[in-house]
């Protein structure tokens, strides 16, 4: 850290060693820790960056001394250390300004902090994010499925369903679809629509078609639940059901795929009675082209 | 646990350089491996041995990292960073991640992988002289065994190289490029009709090139970002033909597409996806530290999407050509179905324009009340051309000459909230919400529609221990619904009576009352204990549907808890049920006959209605421990052990009448079995650590998954034509889900130095 200013309550790094060198050590292992990068804390005032001038605290041979926030650059004679983990006194707001002095402007992850959903509901930043010696992201817990599902318990069992996407595997994480630092879009995703997010990895269902199946191009979760789904590919429902809840067409959509009379009395079992419009992928054995399709005869999305 | 400087960034501790190796090498048996392509579908255990490499230079505030993970695997990933503190940052990247479906897949086909699947003249001769459905069955079957095992699954081959640029902050630059290869085969299926369904192996063989240039520039009170984004989407393979197994020669009739061998294509023909692009210019900015702590943030972006590939004939069919038989009595096919030359365009041209704007002012103008007003604009401009077509060719069988266009739909949301918080008390804070979200669309049911939304939250951490959160949502969404629209856009304003139910309401457009819940509770009564737990239910009533879907609901509980018992051993634990309930309401018919709602059954009531009461319950558990077993040498455990369950079924209900008026007669006989899935992970870890360099690592993992669904029996290669069933032929490929139980023992040795 530079030369704490004369006169300002600042003592510097090396003092705040003496005392809590376990913090030290983790804290210069990071990012923040890096001199020679001139926007991290251990560049401007080291801990006292964050912490606030330390004099009075050493003065008063440590102890936290309550404080008036660090929103507002400490000036002389500020006798606060401000602590910033669960037992801070600081509201939610000053603690988070405090990082946001400097991420907020530095990255578009994090410009659109304010008004975003986690911001509303009185997160703070180290809800998730541990300053010293985290995990990988400077996360609180080893990764991102853990740290957010420590709130979003559901999408923990919703993953290990039978369809998912690569998750459990750590081949995905939860930011590589959402922003939890803000963004533009519902359910904090990061892109400007659902399907624009779903678009990046699956190129080819992006069209347009020729033959549009018009829910599609809305939006990708009409149909699919993404954390997780008993039923395959991630479909919200069971097939044929699911498509039958918007197609009951004269003839054969609105069929119900069940056992018959005539089956019955034959004795059949509801499997042997199924026929290629209903076993398997049901309505897909032959709507294979179900996002859309460039055949001038695929107007059933059959081609 | 790591620093997180060793993910993302490395922070230098010297100025002298400093090279630091860290290498595992993993030497794995497998049990079980090819039950199943489940336990493989995202990530490779080959039985043998692999590697992980790291190795850092470090030196002052430079750091150049290369990282080869699963090396030889089919998901291994190869990294190289090269990075200066407050100057750049480069990653380039190799990744490759499998998807696998089915091992041992049956194919009669040859040509796997490629656009043309063939079979052997010989059996498409000999299956069409059958004489009968029986006589059918019995020829295909000889086949069977003749079928070659594939296994399908497609690899994702992703490079990209990212470029980050800050020493000239607050002037920020970022260059991402990103090239993937998709390549494989997955199933698919090809129709020929009715009778006579196939499933063949997709070949997949994607390039996709997407690019992202980013500047930004970050300094109170002002963050502006503006970028590009390009995308580039190739499918190697433009089309796919069959050959159809029933089928030596082509021919059509007017009921071709019933009648399995006794006519239809020789082959089949389907685009697979086309080509596509996509642009988007996107600038986004911040205003910072407005009158009453204020910031005004604004979003834009315009985007284009193209498609323009060639397009294919209507149909390979050559029997389908100018004055053969079409599927209406007595109307004889106009043109050569099989000749592209027939075709009012020979390639399409559609265009997307995407243009979205968001405008967000937050301000705290007390000290213990926020606001918050948003307002959203995206516009999905379908500017595509529409072509009209003199008729189609159904599955390659016969010429259905009904005039059509294709329909280019597209959608407007505009949506405008506001949202107050109040500080009630200390960490304490009431949040109250209004949404209106306007939604007009071209070419669909519902040209205009609005959703009001009301919603509260409640935020609390009273004490430093325990958070308590709460919030509720209300949403009616309310529209006039108009059937015809989608028929008339493809038909003209001809249509009398389209051939969809009038009662219809299709969910994602319907009237809609949603109202979700969610309680979340997190107590941590002394520093080494965590509990939390939390309730989540929702309900869609679709208050104004007589058919289609007319309620869903979904419940959640869940609980979740830790506890370090003491320095060397932490516990946890973890239970969550679900429950999904839909119903929904159907109705079989056809025009003039039984159920017809224009002629016959003009009303609500049917009985030919049925409807539908699906459910899925799920139970998910699971617990695990870690501790230290032995010190110094630290030997460490590491268990963890889950389970979940999934119960589907549905359950059927009509006013079941005579066969003279119910058009769908059927037993009360609900289907019990659906996605059942019974899933146990076991994993243990014990490391023991030698030497600060050397460490050994002793484990099992144990997966056992089974599988169980009404709609599809393990292991059927075929469904053979009945004769009391004629429309049931499928040819199948055994590509359905399989149950697991595999074990994998593992040893690795991780040495730095």
């Amino acid at each position: 850290a530079q030369e704490a200013p004369p006169g300002q309550g600042y003592v510097g790094t090396q003092v705040c060693r003496q005392c809590h060198a376990p913090y030290y050590q983790s804290y210069i292992q990071t990012p923040h820790g890096v001199k020679e990068d001139k926007r991290t804390p251990e560049a401007k005032f080291g801990c006292e960056s964050c912490h606030g001038p330390g004099a009075a605290h050493v003065r008063e041979q440590g102890g936290e001394v309550p404080g008036n926030g660090l929103a507002t650059p400490a000036g002389p004679g500020n006798a606060s250390i401000q602590v910033l983990g669960p037992k801070s006194k600081l509201s939610v707001e000053e603690r988070n300004a405090i990082c946001l002095s400097c991420h907020e402007t530095m990255t578009t992850k994090v410009a659109l902090w304010h008004g975003s959903p986690h911001e509303s509901r009185n997160l703070t930043c180290m809800d998730c994010h541990a300053v010293h010696g985290g995990h990988p992201k400077g996360l609180v817990k080893p990764t991102e499925l853990e740290t957010c599902t420590t709130c979003h318990q559901p999408v923990k069992a919703e993953i290990y369903k039978n369809s998912h996407h690569p998750i459990r595997e750590g081949r995905m994480e939860c930011a590589s679809c959402h922003n939890p630092h803000g963004t533009v879009t519902d359910k904090l995703i990061a892109a400007h629509s659902i399907n624009e997010k779903c678009y990046e990895c699956h190129t080819e269902k992006r069209g347009p078609f020729l033959w549009e199946h018009a829910p599609v191009t809305e939006s990708c979760m009409t149909c699919h639940t993404p954390h997780g789904s008993s039923h395959g590919r991630l479909l919200a429902a069971k097939t044929p059901f699911l498509c039958q809840s918007c197609h009951s067409n004269s003839r054969h959509p609105g069929t119900l795929y069940a056992l018959r009379p005539e089956q019955a009395s034959q004795g059949l079992s509801v499997f042997q009675a199924l026929n290629n419009r209903a076993f398997y992928r049901n309505c897909l054995n032959c709507h294979s082209q179900i996002h859309g399709s460039n055949h001038p005869s695929g107007k059933s999305l059959g081609r | 646990s790591h620093g997180w400087a060793q993910q993302e960034e490395e922070a230098p501790q010297e100025a002298r350089p400093t090279v630091t190796v860290q290498t595992d090498v993993t030497a794995a048996a497998v049990s079980n491996l090819r039950d199943s392509a489940k336990f493989t579908e995202y990530r490779a255990f080959p039985p043998g041995s692999w590697g992980d490499v790291m190795v850092r230079y470090r030196r002052g505030a430079y750091i150049l990292e290369a990282l080869a993970k699963n090396i030889a695997r089919d998901d291994q990933i190869l990294q190289l960073t090269s990075q200066r503190f407050g100057w750049f940052k480069l990653d380039l990247t190799y990744d490759k991640l499998p998807h696998r479906f089915a091992f041992d897949a049956q194919s009669l086909f040859s040509g796997v992988g490629t656009g043309n699947l063939q079979l052997s003249p010989r059996l498409q001769s000999d299956l069409q002289s059958a004489v009968s459905p029986t006589d059918l069955v019995g020829r295909i079957l000889g086949y069977l065994p003749g079928a070659a095992a594939i296994d399908e699954a497609l690899f994702r081959k992703t490079f990209r190289a990212d470029l980050k640029v800050v020493a000239w902050d607050p002037f920020r630059l970022t260059a991402e490029t990103r090239f993937e290869r998709r390549e494989g085969t997955r199933p698919f299926f090809g129709s020929f009709g009715f009778g006579n369904t196939v499933e063949i192996p997709e070949p997949i063989d994607y390039d996709t090139t997407q690019v992202r240039f980013v500047a930004e520039y970050g300094r109170k009170p002002l963050f502006v970002n503006v970028s590009y984004y390009f995308s580039d989407f190739a499918n190697n393979i433009d089309t796919l033909t069959w050959a159809n197994p029933y089928r030596a020669t082509d021919s059509t009739t007017a009921v071709a597409f019933t009648q399995s061998y006794l006519a239809g294509p020789a082959t089949g023909l389907i685009d697979l996806y086309p080509n596509n692009r996509a642009h988007y210019f996107s600038f986004s900015g911040v205003l910072m530290d407005l009158p009453l702590r204020s910031r005004l943030s604004a979003t834009a972006s315009l985007g284009r999407l193209t498609q323009n590939d060639p397009l294919v004939p209507y149909t390979s069919n050559r029997a389908i050509g100018r004055g053969a038989p079409s599927g209406v009595p007595g109307e004889l096919v106009p043109l050569d179905a099989w000749d592209k030359a027939s075709l009012p365009t020979q390639q399409v041209d559609l265009k997307v324009d995407v243009t979205q704007l968001q405008l967000l002012l937050t301000s705290k103008p007390l000290r213990f009340a926020r606001l918050k007003l948003k307002y959203n604009f995206y516009h999905w401009d379908n500017k595509s051309e529409q072509i009209h077509f003199p008729g189609y060719v159904r599955m390659d069988a016969v010429w259905v000459p009904t005039p059509g266009a294709n329909v280019p739909t597209g959608f407007q949301n505009s949506s405008f909230s506001v949202d107050v918080g109040l500080d009630v008390w200390k960490s304490t804070t009431l949040t109250l919400g209004y949404q209106f979200v306007r939604t007009d669309r071209v070419f669909r049911e519902v040209a205009e529609q609005d959703d009001n939304t009301f919603r509260f939250a409640l935020d609390t951490r009273p004490l430093s221990w325990l958070t308590l959160r709460a919030a509720y949502e209300r949403s009616q969404r309310r529209g006039e619904y108009d059937f015809r629209i989608p028929f008339i856009a493809a038909h003209g304003g001809e249509v009398q009576n389209p051939p969809q139910l009038p009662f219809l309401r299709k969910y994602d457009q319907a009237n809609r009352d949603r109202d979700s819940v969610s309680l979340m509770a997190s107590v941590s009564p002394i520093d080494k204990l965590h509990l939390s737990g939390s309730v989540v239910y929702g309900k869609d009533h679709f208050r104004d549907s007589p058919f289609g879907l007319l309620n869903a609901r979904r419940t959640v509980y869940s609980v979740d808890t830790d506890y370090a018992l003491t320095e060397q051993v932490s516990l946890f634990a973890f239970y969550s049920f679900e429950e999904y309930k839909n119903r929904q309401k159907v109705r079989q018919w056809v025009p003039d006959g039984i159920g017809d709602p224009y002629v016959r059954e003009t009303g609500l009531d049917s009985f030919s209605n049925w409807t539908s009461d699906e459910e899925d319950k799920l139970h998910s558990l699971g617990g695990g421990l870690q501790a230290v077993l032995l010190k110094p040498r630290r030997l460490t455990a590491d268990v963890s052990y889950t389970y979940s369950r999934s119960d589907g079924a549905v359950a059927f209900a009509s006013p079941v009448g005579t066969s003279a008026n119910d058009a769908n007669p059927f037993e009360p006989v609900g289907l019990d079995q659906l996605d059942d899935v019974r899933f146990q992970v076991l994993n243990a870890r014990f490391r023991y650590t030698v030497t600060r360099g050397l460490a050994y690592t002793l484990g099992v993992l144990w997966e056992k998954f089974r599988y169980d669904d009404d709609l599809s029996t393990i292991g059927l290669v075929y469904i053979p034509v009945t004769a009391a069933g004629a429309f049931n032929g499928a040819t199948l490929m055994g590509t359905q889900l399989k149950g697991y139980n595999v074990t994998v023992f593992y040893m690795k040795v991780s040495y730095t130095f």
